[in-house]
């Protein structure tokens, strides 16, 4: 990777451009767990000034690049090397939280390796990795971290749109969404993924009331909230407002293309069904993710580093 | 029993090379023709046919059901060799005798169709072979004697590279997975113990790896180069350059085994 700086949508094209090279996989570093966690102590990472959770298609991608707009900051999205430690205990029935820790520690100083002096790295995780907030926060306790989510109806249509892979169950296995094989149903997919997304949403919720270093915050508030409760939260200050305000311009997931707000066009496209189906699954959790989230926007000394 | 896969073993079976290879003597040099795929081999690879579809010597097409397969005239006229075919009691296929000649080499392939799971058993019996003789699994060297029998799974990468001076002749037998087989197979497991050695050139160029690793101006120099051809044939030149043996054919495979295991990686759920 030398000085490549992580500026990708996801961490993953990054890497993949950076496989086309005939050299990486001639000269690929193959190394156990316990091998990283040995080359990681001599070679620490930047520090991990934030985690970000979120529900998917909320604005986590505009978020991450904001971030990266500074240069001081390394944001990895969703790197799937952070998803086989999250989720090695199920494939590997002896492994202990505490091992499990030091791993993700580890993975987080490989990925957040300083390549151009940057002091602080920020990791976005896959959106089932909520559900394991608790661990990411014994791993990070100094990491301030977020839960960001956005009106149920529009994330499903925009699921519908393009859905991610991890709405189909033979992509991702449903454990990580806390569902069953037997959930999903080819005539239901919206119900399979609002239930997941439901079973996400809890995950958040929960996370935000057990810990009061983790804000809630709604799609509706970007992307100003970075200028607003997210600077100090996530340990920036006045001075690197303008660099983000540029980023902002920018359509997260389509360079080149301005960020604009979309929720009238989802809203007109979801049909009745599809509301059902979100009044059914998802809006109490909404609702509740509501309520929490106003007071903490009341009480905001709380969570201040 | 459902078929396991096993990536190779000796068969507890050893045939008399003396007898074999007064067989194979006495089979006319204009017999034996060209293999096909050209493009799999460089020097020179022929073959000839004791047992194949139309009966005849000079065809050796593997592929094909069982009830398609004939005895050849020359099944007849190698009583050494067919004893050792008669020695596998399972439903044949084409039986060949393939010959790599001195100098040649077999290309990195895999023989996809050729899978326990799909109920097809391939064994190898060294009829006449040299110390020079290359036989790489998975980039491991097994040393196949004259007379031994092997089972070998090939839809696993394999080359073959003849560097001595004397052709490399084995008999070829394809069947069908049969109860009789699977004893077999679970005999050897359990008899026999199959040696098999990281060839000479693949740990050298292992070592040159651990140097680049430790390099920073190679690595940029090897960074430069792009395309795959160009940057293999760089990786060849500068481990001459530091006096490491390794060749195109070990970067070539390093290439492909590290790069099928990053795809599968990639879709892997």
């Amino acid at each position: 990777m030398r000085r490549q700086r992580l500026l990708d949508s996801f961490f993953e094209e990054t890497l993949q451009r950076q496989m086309m090279h005939p050299f990486h996989h001639v000269f690929r570093r193959d190394s156990s767990m316990e091998e990283m966690v040995e080359w990681t102590e001599a070679h620490p990472g930047a520090r991990v000034g934030g985690v970000i959770f979120h529900m998917s298609r909320c604005g986590s991608t505009l978020l991450c690049r904001q971030l990266a707009a500074l240069e001081r900051n390394i944001v990895a999205s969703e790197p799937a090397p952070m998803d086989d430690v999250l989720r090695a205990a199920m494939r590997m029935s002896g492994l202990t939280r505490e091992v499990q820790v030091r791993w993700l520690r580890a993975m987080a100083a490989a990925i957040g390796q300083p390549r151009n002096g940057e002091q602080t790295f920020y990791l976005k995780t896959d959106c089932w990795h909520v559900r394991h907030a608790d661990l990411l926060s014994e791993a990070f306790p100094e990491a301030p971290r977020i839960f960001l989510y956005r009106d149920p109806v529009e994330v499903i249509v925009s699921q519908r749109r393009m859905p991610a892979v991890w709405t189909v169950p033979g992509m991702l296995h449903p454990n990580a969404l806390g569902m069953e094989f037997s959930d999903w149903d080819p005539r239901e997919t919206d119900v399979y993924c609002a239930r997941a997304l439901a079973n996400i949403c809890e995950a958040g919720l929960r996370a935000a009331q057990s810990d009061p270093r983790c804000l809630l915050v709604n799609y509706s508030e970007l992307p100003e909230a970075m200028y607003g409760r997210l600077l100090g939260h996530f340990g920036l200050r006045e001075e690197h407002v303008p660099a983000m305000r540029v980023a902002a311009q920018q359509s997260a997931k389509v360079p080149g293309m301005p960020f604009e707000r979309d929720d009238k066009a989802k809203q007109s496209e979801a049909t009745e069904r599809l509301r059902t189906v979100v009044a059914e699954h998802l809006q109490p959790v909404y609702d509740r993710l509501e309520a929490a989230r106003r007071t903490q926007m009341r009480a905001p000394e709380v969570v201040s580093a | 029993m459902p078929p396991v896969a096993i990536p190779w073993t000796k068969l507890p079976f050893v045939f008399d090379p003396v007898g074999l290879q007064e067989d194979l003597q006495s089979i006319p040099s204009q017999a034996w023709v060209p293999h096909f795929n050209p493009q799999d081999y460089s020097g020179e690879w022929s073959s000839v046919a004791l047992r194949s579809r139309s009966g005849r010597a000079d065809d050796i097409t593997a592929q094909g059901a069982v009830e398609d397969f004939h005895d050849t005239p020359l099944a007849a006229q190698c009583p050494h060799l067919w004893a050792a075919v008669e020695a596998f009691e399972l439903p044949l296929k084409s039986v060949r005798l393939l010959r790599l000649h001195a100098g040649s080499r077999v290309r990195e392939h895999c023989d996809r169709d050729l899978r326990l799971d799909a109920g097809e058993l391939r064994i190898h019996i060294p009829v006449a072979t040299n110390k020079d003789v290359e036989f790489i699994v998975a980039n491991r060297r097994l040393e196949l004697g004259e007379g031994e029998a092997w089972y070998i799974d090939f839809s696993q990468p394999h080359r073959i590279d003849n560097r001595g001076d004397t052709d490399r002749t084995h008999l070829i037998i394809d069947g069908t997975l049969n109860d009789w087989a699977i004893a077999l197979l679970q005999r050897a497991l359990s008899e026999v113990v199959t040696e098999s050695f990281e060839p000479e050139r693949m740990a050298s160029l292992r070592r040159f790896r651990e140097q680049v690793f430790n390099d920073e101006g190679l690595q940029t120099e090897l960074l430069k180069i792009t395309d795959r051809e160009k940057f293999l044939d760089a990786v060849v030149g500068a481990g001459r350059e530091r006096g490491f043996a390794f060749e195109l054919s070990e970067v070539e495979s390093e290439f492909n085994e590290r790069r099928r295991g990053w795809v599968e990686r990639s879709v892997g759920a």
